[in-house]
């Protein structure tokens, strides 16, 4: 039992770790490499050309705490802290994500020397949530393979004689 | 069960040896004609009239109870054979008994996922499953596409492909299980509905959750040159690939 917690935990930790990760970006860096990261396409580069400004950080920055703190989700909590499953988190985290409403999504002014651009062309928020769908997937995926020897050797035992499809083990005398 | 320690089922297993007539009302059920042992079934005993041989051939357990030192021990001899299974399933143990009298059962492929849960739980309890071989993959398969309705069927699922060594059905079943398990703040897992993990007793019989740990194993266990998965086992295939 406490094995499938820590499993479960372990999900969990990946998810929220995608949210924190972007998050710290908004603070630290240039948001374009936000985007960079969780998107990709057209649109992508069009984005990448943008410079962005303080301002920008700003609104998307303020609204990934908004839709967190409503969410209950910040600071973005320990995953020992979070008790629902991974499927309730994942469907929460990514149905707000794509449906952010950033703070005003005024544009980018001129003075960056480019067009004026609104802020949807920036908006990492529904990659990130793709993102952490493929996260979540792949993490519970790959946390229930068989692992343990003896659960293979128990597999392979029993489908060797029920006939159903079965695993071989390295190295079987059977 | 190289490797495994018994399951609780295993542990609890022992026939008991009725000493008076039997208190059934109902028919008995001869699978043989010649039979020397009367089995009484279920909470209601229901009567079988059954040949010991035939039951030690079918399967060690039978053999052992049957047979073994403490088994004849207990065995009057000049007065009727009867044992009694209060706590088992009649229907399991009556499609069970009746293949290894070589009687087969009408439609088993139309058999519903609880009667498959049944017979799975019995037959390993028995130690029957090479009995259910010809219907084992058939009755498995289909669980997985009918889709997970509830937490409590996962884990029966779970245990179905557990017992019949299903491979694709265990995974499929985990994985639904990893996803949608939710914790409390004491730290136990519970199910959506907020009953205990601990209190299902096709989690408590497996051994499984114990064991459920390091996946970097995974790769130097499998020996994938050997493995030839059907259509059927894609998924299982594309995750061991992952590893």
């Amino acid at each position: 039992m406490e094995s499938l917690a820590l499993r479960r935990e372990g999900v969990i930790q990946n998810m929220l770790g995608l949210v924190d990760e972007a998050m710290r970006d908004l603070i630290d860096e240039n948001s374009c490499q936000v985007v960079a990261r969780h998107a990709t396409g057209d649109r992508l580069a069009r984005a990448a050309r943008i410079k962005m400004n303080s301002d920008c950080r700003d609104v998307l920055l303020g609204s990934l705490i908004r839709l967190l703190a409503g969410e209950l989700l910040f600071p973005v909590p320990d995953s020992r802290d979070v008790f629902e499953s991974v499927q309730g988190l994942r469907d929460r985290l990514t149905s707000s994500l794509r449906n952010i409403e950033p703070m005003g999504w005024s544009t980018h002014d001129e003075r960056d020397g480019i067009d004026a651009a609104p802020h949807t062309q920036c908006n990492p928020f529904p990659a990130l949530a793709r993102k952490i769908e493929e996260t979540a997937r792949h993490a519970v995926d790959s946390q229930t393979v068989w692992d343990e020897e003896n659960i293979a050797r128990h597999m392979l035992e029993r489908a060797q004689r029920t006939g159903c499809q079965g695993i071989q083990l390295r190295n079987s005398t059977t | 069960m190289a490797g495994l320690p018994p399951t609780s089922d295993m542990e609890a297993l022992s026939l008991g040896v009725a000493d008076a007539p039997p208190p059934s009302n109902r028919t008995i059920k001869v699978l043989d004609q010649e039979g020397d042992l009367r089995l009484e079934i279920g909470p209601e005993l229901a009567p079988f009239l059954v040949d010991s041989r035939a039951l030690a051939r079918a399967s060690p357990v039978w053999r052992r109870s049957l047979f073994g030192d403490a088994a004849t021990t207990q065995r009057v001899q000049g007065r009727p054979w009867i044992v009694q299974l209060p706590n088992d399933n009649e229907q399991a143990l009556s499609f069970l008994l009746g293949v290894a009298h070589g009687i087969l059962p009408k439609s088993p492929e139309s058999f519903r996922p609880h009667d498959v849960y049944a017979l799975s739980v019995a037959a390993a309890k028995f130690d029957m499953v090479h009995l259910l071989r010809p219907w084992a993959q058939g009755w498995c398969a289909p669980l997985m596409w009918t889709g997970v309705t509830d937490f409590r069927s996962c884990a029966g699922w779970l245990r179905v492909g557990w017992e019949l060594g299903h491979a694709m059905l265990f995974n499929y079943m985990a994985t639904q299980i990893l996803t949608h398990v939710e914790a409390t703040g004491d730290g136990d897992l519970v199910d959506p509905n907020g009953k205990l993990l601990s209190s299902n007793p096709s989690f408590a019989s497996m051994e499984l959750l114990r064991t459920w740990t390091h996946v970097s194993t995974t790769s130097r266990v499998l020996n994938l040159s050997q493995w030839n998965p059907s259509p059927y086992d894609a998924r299982v295939s594309f995750r061991i690939c992952l590893v």
